[in-house]
């Protein structure tokens, strides 16, 4: 009894001390800031002097905010459409190149190339794809199947859907290369016995294919949220926020409210809102994910 | 590290040390001339070959090291990483519409005028932008200038165009350039006017105020006791932005126009995408490189419902309070407004010029370039320079009109005395917040 | 049985579900798929080796007017930032590898006390948007709590920050989770301690995963742009990133010069990945995928 738990104690501590690196560089870098920051909500700051006390002041000003409130609708709908879509078409993306052919890995090893740009790139590219005019790439490409030109990033309407496309067209490759692999590990032995069993090829899909990527769907899924709350280079280089705020998400109405003006009393109070919300969502969606399974 | 206690007592000895030495040598050594002073400048490409001379200019004359900083977009970030640290340089050379917020950070040293050698040089004007609200000066002026029209010469007599006299004119400018094919490449592929209307960093506002003025109209009116009232809801104001929404919706501008920044406004005038463009001489030197010459010209923008006023802004040197060398910066802030400093900051780099239109009553911005051009320019500055309004802190003010304007600009159909009425109310409200709002 | 098996050996495709293709069908698929992802990519290269400027808002499909000047302009200006990006890429990579390695040893091999919490905590880290806790981690690493270091102004302030990353942890613990009790037993049997077990049996087992890992740990730390800034005012010790975006502002700067200096900067990650590809595919087919 005493020798197991003897081991038991070694075993923890072996294990933390294993961790202390990365605990380390999360407490310093991470944690410590974190809570700082949290603590600079409460105040006005000023950096020439003494930072004063404000309570909750710069929470009810964010709450209040109606810009910041539709910054809030849009960074919900750009999240779970960019995590939807990228996810579906990543599926089909991911079921066109099963195989090994070498024509396959070939193509699979080139469209990576999103995966790879950073989202500054990523922007630059699309501003220059998206052009509102008739002779803008995508419009020339969209003029080949008689769609009328687009303004895209230009009209209030068609900004937050083109802001989605482009997230959609980075995250697709990534998200396909993960699933390909989440495919192999299906066991041919369960499409074999139902295919046996008479299933058609729709059958075997829905009953075999997509139970066996439901770990994956929540490996995407989960990692699209957190990612989508922290949405700001894709806008801020791209339409700043507009027009008419169309497309202002959370981390651009930061960027406006504390760090044009240097307030960043009020910056951090909208980011703690911003941060509780997130984990929130995700201990959900997790717990949701795992009451399923 | 002087203490708290001695730190502004030692600055009392220089002062009083610097005070009793002869103005005329121009220069005082009251710190000595080993530690560099820094200065932060927000400049890219060759205007920092530009300030590099002027610092080595400095030194030659002086003795004294200047060590630049050039921020450009992110000044902000380290700006504010500046102040966070307590690492703030000694000079920043910053707009002048900057003043307000740089005040009301509490980073910013008054400046006695008297004591810049060659005040009297600096023209009444630019001394107006280097004030705050309560009448004292924070800065020492080094640069200004005015928003005129570049026109596509080329393009304008190809399609046998007269100047333009009036707003109408340049609509209809801006119409023929789209439709009637001015390159002469068959393509249906150039457009009018260039507008930067991004939210970002305010442009839509700062593009707009040059029309609002010429309308007649204003952001705000002072009323008594120093406080101001909000204006945006007047028909004049309507006017301007319709007039400037007019070329979005007409498609007589840019395409990508409700977005574009001044980076993508520069190019559209110089790659041959659109014929005209309201901006500052600081692009001359670009334009004289990709287009040439001959292919441009510059005129005032035609005269507007009320007057021909342009935008007129500039660039303060602002001293820090945090600068212990506070003698040794202002030498060198009066050495940037002097005649020297002037024309090297002019002429140094011809497409990286950071004095635009000189500061100092002596110098000619014409005649030191050797460009008649310049004399038109300085012309509108004198005659039509229109600065923002003195309130405490245009910053604010400019974000949240150039988000509104943004707004009415990107589409066509809104109602725009409605959507005034609700700039005007969240303008009323910043005022409000700043202190100033009229009773 | 054996009918089975000769069913496998013959037929194996016919029953995983794909979309069936035709020849034809399956190379305009793939024609799609390449003119969708990497057109864009060829657009920026004909640009960045065209000598004259293309309107605004127009794309190059060959270059307008071939040229190397632009590359050779982009580089000159950008390549003090390249090898600080090189430099600060380098070794944050390897203390990153080296952390997470550690890290996810400890959560996937032993059972302990508090690692559910630990996780979770980790998991956290993912959730906090750099640009709020900008300001606090700048004062944070201007005086390091206990230790009294000043990472500040130096390359090391934006090395350290960046070795603690969850995304690696969690690849490398579904990894070593994997990995079969019985060998480790065994070594311990023949009275391995933790630290040979580390080396000489998880590690060699799991390099699918520290491909996986090296290539998204560069990528990331490549092109990290606010932290360079917080760290430093000295230009000198700037990174591309931020180089690429001050460019990106300059309202001088030659469009053709800026597309060029984009490839460039986007080279290296190019170069990571394909010389690491193949384990990443091996890698997520691995299960990085089970959690």
């Amino acid at each position: 009894m005493t020798a197991a738990r003897r081991r038991a104690g070694r075993e923890t501590l072996v294990a933390w001390l294993f961790l202390i690196p990365a605990l380390l560089a999360f407490a310093y870098f991470k944690f410590l800031p974190m809570v700082e920051g949290i603590q600079l909500s409460f105040y006005k700051v000023n950096f020439g002097g003494q930072n004063t006390w404000v309570g909750w002041d710069n929470f009810r000003t964010v709450v209040n905010d109606p810009d910041f409130r539709a910054a809030l609708v849009h960074t919900l709908i750009n999240g779970v459409s960019v995590a939807v879509l990228s996810a579906v078409i990543a599926l089909l993306v991911a079921l066109a190149l099963q195989g090994s052919r070498r024509s396959v890995f070939f193509v699979r090893s080139a469209i990576f190339l999103p995966a790879i740009t950073s989202v500054a790139i990523v922007a630059e590219i699309f501003k220059l794809l998206y052009y509102p005019s008739a002779t803008g790439p995508l419009n020339i490409v969209l003029g080949w199947f008689g769609v009328p030109a687009q303004p895209f990033f230009s009209s209030p309407d068609t900004a937050l859907g083109s802001l989605v496309g482009m997230q959609v067209w980075k995250a697709v490759p990534y998200d396909a290369a993960i699933f390909i692999a989440g495919l192999a590990t299906i066991s041919k032995d369960l499409y074999e016995a139902a295919a046996i069993d008479g299933a058609s090829r729709w059958h075997r899909f829905l009953n075999v294919t997509v139970p066996g990527l439901a770990p994956t769907f929540t490996i995407i899924l989960t990692l699209a949220i957190i990612r989508g709350f922290r949405v700001f280079t894709e806008v801020y280089a791209t339409t700043g926020g507009g027009p008419a705020g169309s497309t202002d998400v959370v981390m651009t109405r930061i960027y406006k409210l504390g760090f044009e003006t240097f307030d960043y009393g009020l910056a951090s109070a909208a980011s703690t809102l911003m941060f509780i919300v997130t984990a929130v969502l995700t201990a959900i969606y997790l717990t949701w994910s795992r009451r399923k399974a | 590290m002087t203490s708290k206690v001695a730190r502004p007592a030692l600055s009392l000895a220089v002062l009083t040390a610097a005070l009793a030495l002869p103005a005329l040598t121009g220069v005082a050594h009251a710190q000595g001339t080993g530690t560099p002073l820094k200065v932060w400048t927000r400049s890219v490409g060759t205007q920092q070959d530009a300030y590099k001379a002027i610092g080595k200019a400095y030194q030659t004359k002086t003795g004294q090291a200047i060590e630049f900083t050039f921020a450009s977009t992110d000044f902000e970030q380290r700006f504010a990483r500046a102040i966070a640290s307590g690492d703030l340089p000694d000079v920043v050379v910053n707009d002048t519409a900057q003043l307000g917020n740089l005040l009301s950070l509490g980073v910013l040293s008054q400046v006695d005028r008297n004591k810049v050698v060659g005040n009297k040089d600096i023209v009444a004007a630019a001394w107006k932008s280097a004030q705050g609200v309560d009448g004292k000066y924070y800065g020492v002026p080094s640069s200004t200038q005015v928003f005129e029209l570049y026109i596509r010469k080329d393009w304008r007599t190809k399609l046998r165009l007269p100047l333009p006299r009036t707003w109408d004119d340049v609509s209809k400018m801006a119409l023929a350039f789209t439709t009637k094919d001015p390159d002469g490449n068959g393509k249906n592929d150039t457009y009018g006017m260039v507008i930067p209307g991004s939210t970002t960093r305010g442009y839509a506002s700062w593009f707009l105020s040059t029309f609002i003025w010429q309308a007649g109209g204003d952001f705000v009116q002072p009323a008594a006791n120093n406080t101001f009232r909000a204006t945006l809801d007047t028909p004049a104001v309507a006017t301007a932005v319709k007039y400037v929404r007019s070329f979005i919706c007409t498609k007589t501008a840019q395409p990508n126009a409700i977005n574009a920044v001044t980076s993508d406004t520069a190019p559209s005038f110089y790659t041959g995408q659109a014929g005209l463009y309201l901006t500052g001489p600081y692009q001359i030197g670009t334009f004289d490189k990709e287009l040439g010459k001959d292919k441009y010209e510059i005129v005032s923008f035609p005269k507007g419902p009320a007057n021909s006023d342009a935008l007129a802004e500039g660039e303060n040197s602002y001293i820090m309070k945090s600068s212990k060398q506070q003698q040794n910066a202002l030498a060198f802030a009066s050495f940037l407004a002097s005649p020297e400093g002037q024309k090297i900051g002019m002429t140094y780099a011809a497409d990286g010029i950071v004095v635009r239109l000189p500061i100092n009553g002596k110098v000619n911005a014409a005649t030191v370039r050797n460009d008649p051009r310049w004399a038109s320019i300085q012309a509108v500055y004198a005659k039509n320079g229109h600065t923002v309004p003195n309130v405490p802190n245009w910053t604010p003010i400019r974000l949240l009109t150039g988000e509104g304007f943004n707004r009415i600009l990107s589409r066509c159909d809104s109602n725009v005395e409605q959507e005034l009425g609700t700039i005007n109310t969240a303008l009323k409200a910043e005022l409000d917040k700043q202190k100033v709002l009229a009773k | 049985m054996t009918v089975q098996t000769t069913r496998q050996a013959t037929a194996p495709s016919r029953s995983t579900p794909r979309i069936s293709w035709g020849r034809p069908l399956r190379w305009l698929v793939f024609a799609l798929l390449l003119f969708v992802f990497v057109a864009p990519f060829w657009s920026v290269l004909m640009g960045a080796l065209s000598s004259r400027a293309l309107r605004s808002g127009e794309l190059a499909l060959v270059p307008n007017g071939l040229t190397l000047s632009n590359f050779a302009q982009a580089w000159k200006t950008s390549s003090p930032y390249f090898f600080n990006s090189v430099i600060v890429a380098a070794v944050a990579l390897a203390l990153q590898i080296s952390v997470s390695t550690l890290a996810a040893y400890a959560l996937a091999r032993k059972r302990f006390v508090g690692a559910a919490v630990v996780s979770l905590l980790i998991l956290t880290t993912l959730m906090l948007p750099e640009e709020v806790i900008s300001i606090p981690l700048f004062l944070v690493m201007r005086d390091l709590p206990l230790v009294h270091l000043k990472l500040t102004d130096s390359l090391w302030g934006m090395i350290l920050p960046v070795v603690g990353w969850a995304f690696s942890i969690f690849v490398l613990t579904e990894f070593m989770r994997d990995i079969p009790n019985e060998l480790e037993e065994a070594a311990r049997v023949d009275g391995a301690g933790d630290v040979v077990i580390f080396t000489r049996i998880i590690l060699p087992l799991v390099r699918p995963a520290l491909g996986t890992v090296t290539i998204f740990g560069f990528i990331m730390i490549w092109d990290q742009y606010l932290l360079p800034l917080i760290v430093t005012n000295n230009q000198k010790l700037y990174t591309l990133p931020v180089m690429l975006a001050q460019l990106r502002a300059d309202e001088l700067s030659i469009p053709n010069v800026f597309l060029a200096t984009t490839f460039i900067a986007l080279l290296p990650s190019m170069v990571v990945y394909y010389a690491l590809q193949r384990y990443f595919s091996a890698g997520l087919l691995n299960g990085a995928v089970k959690g």
